[in-house]
């Protein structure tokens, strides 16, 4: 799991000027406050490029503890964005890393978690305390990470998180108590049944790489068609010798992850099971094309400004890739 | 998908990705460095997630004329214009 990392622009866009870091301070408040009321537009709505313009320019800068006063005005600026937490995380690893000041971070950390209610900020800023301290201080990490299950928090994605690195540390199987915990909490906080079965479908992963099958197969038989689960659950069947089922499975899984088709060897798998069968290619393709439900009204903006709105592509066939920059 | 993008009219779709990273100075590096010609959205409003329910990227869904969504396609794929081709043949 990428941590979070602080903006590498080495083109210093935006200086403070003044020696008074205060004057500074207000002055740059004053500024953003001006803009961010000339970048509304006539129904009050500001700019979704134009919040994350502010976030780039202030993430920009050189120096870093200007770099942190600008990244906490832009959340001050945005007490409710949720590209807050990218300024978050900017300040804590400047804090933290670059300044070389954990005592700091932490102290940041804590003021943060004092103000923020959202369980999601909540749960990023958790999630980057202990991505810091899983390099820093395993055994502090780890501690952290059952404090967290034990406790109040309710961010899906913190716990999910915090369990890719417990299940796939290099000494596999030495956090398994936790990471069962841990996912086991994911399930429980999930919001619904798409991230519920994500994080069951994990669980069962895991219990299978621990050589727990009959664990693995209770939690996995009934996410079924869930492709995350589709794997393992292929996996458990065929070693019981259930070859039959395993390869539907496999069907279902390649159906959705068709680069699965290649790394499971389906076709090999499928050609002992059904010699004489129809051609595994028509049984993937009768499982990837489904009737889902409609797109959901929604405008976004792109990279440049332009608005698009989902509606005004009605009566066209779409092709849409969900990505982000690696 | 820059490679897919070429054959849109053929094929008779249009292109649109969606970055859900927030980082906009990298994603615009990227859309100049590959070329990008077509829409890249921004989810400020954690769209993917909350009503694709995407779990990772990338994720690719192929839409019918009605608005409905007819395949979901998860991770790198390797031949992905023959792929949404045969998703577009078949919808």
């Amino acid at each position: 799991m990428k941590r979070p990392c602080i903006g590498n622009h080495p083109d210093h866009r935006y200086r403070i000027i003044g020696q008074n870091r205060i004057l500074e301070v207000l002055l740059a408040a004053m500024v953003f406050s001006f803009l961010l009321a000339t970048a509304c537009s006539e129904r009050g709505e500001v700019s979704v490029l134009y919040i994350l313009e502010e976030l780039e320019t202030a993430s920009s800068i050189d120096d870093p503890e200007e770099r942190i006063g600008r990244l906490g005005i832009f959340i001050v600026n945005h007490p409710d964005h949720r590209y807050r937490i990218t300024a978050y995380n900017r300040i804590l690893e400047a804090m933290a890393v670059e300044l070389d000041d954990y005592d700091r971070a932490l102290g940041y950390f804590n003021g943060a978690m004092e103000r923020e209610s959202d369980p999601h900020v909540r749960g990023m800023l958790n999630y980057t305390k202990f991505a810091h301290l899983w390099e820093r201080d395993r055994e502090q990490a780890v501690s952290l990470a059952g404090e967290l299950v034990k406790g109040p928090e309710s961010d899906y994605r913190l716990f999910l998180y915090i369990s890719y690195y417990l299940v796939w540390d290099e000494d596999y199987g030495r956090y398994a108590d936790l990471a069962r915990e841990t996912l086991s909490k994911a399930v429980g906080v999930a919001a619904g049944d798409a991230e519920r079965n994500q994080a069951a479908a994990l669980l069962g992963g895991l219990e299978r790489k621990l050589g727990n099958s009959e664990k693995a197969l209770e939690i996995l038989e009934p996410l079924a068609g869930t492709y995350a689960a589709d794997e393992s659950l292929g996996d458990i069947l065929w070693e019981r010798g259930e070859r039959e089922e395993a390869i539907e499975a496999y069907i279902r899984l390649a159906a959705v992850v068709p680069g699965a088709s290649e790394e499971k060897s389906i076709d090999s798998l499928y050609a002992l099971v059904h010699p004489d069968g129809p051609a595994l290619d028509d049984r993937i393709w009768e499982k990837r094309i489904i009737d889902c439900k409609e797109l959901a009204p929604q405008r976004f903006v792109d990279i440049e400004g332009k608005s698009y709105d989902l509606e005004q592509f009605r009566g066209t066939k779409l092709v849409v890739n969900i990505w982000q920059p690696t | 998908m820059v490679e897919l993008k070429k054959r849109e009219k053929d094929l008779g779709f249009r292109l649109l990705s969606i970055d859900v990273s927030g980082s906009l100075k990298r994603t615009r590096e990227i859309v100049k460095e590959k070329q990008v010609d077509f829409p890249v959205l921004i989810d400020s409003e954690s769209y993917s997630r909350e009503f694709l329910h995407v779990m990772g990227t990338p994720t690719t869904f192929v839409i019918d004329g009605r608005g409905r969504i007819r395949c979901r396609l998860v991770g790198y794929i390797s031949d992905l214009g023959d792929t949404i081709e045969g998703v577009l043949e078949r919808i």
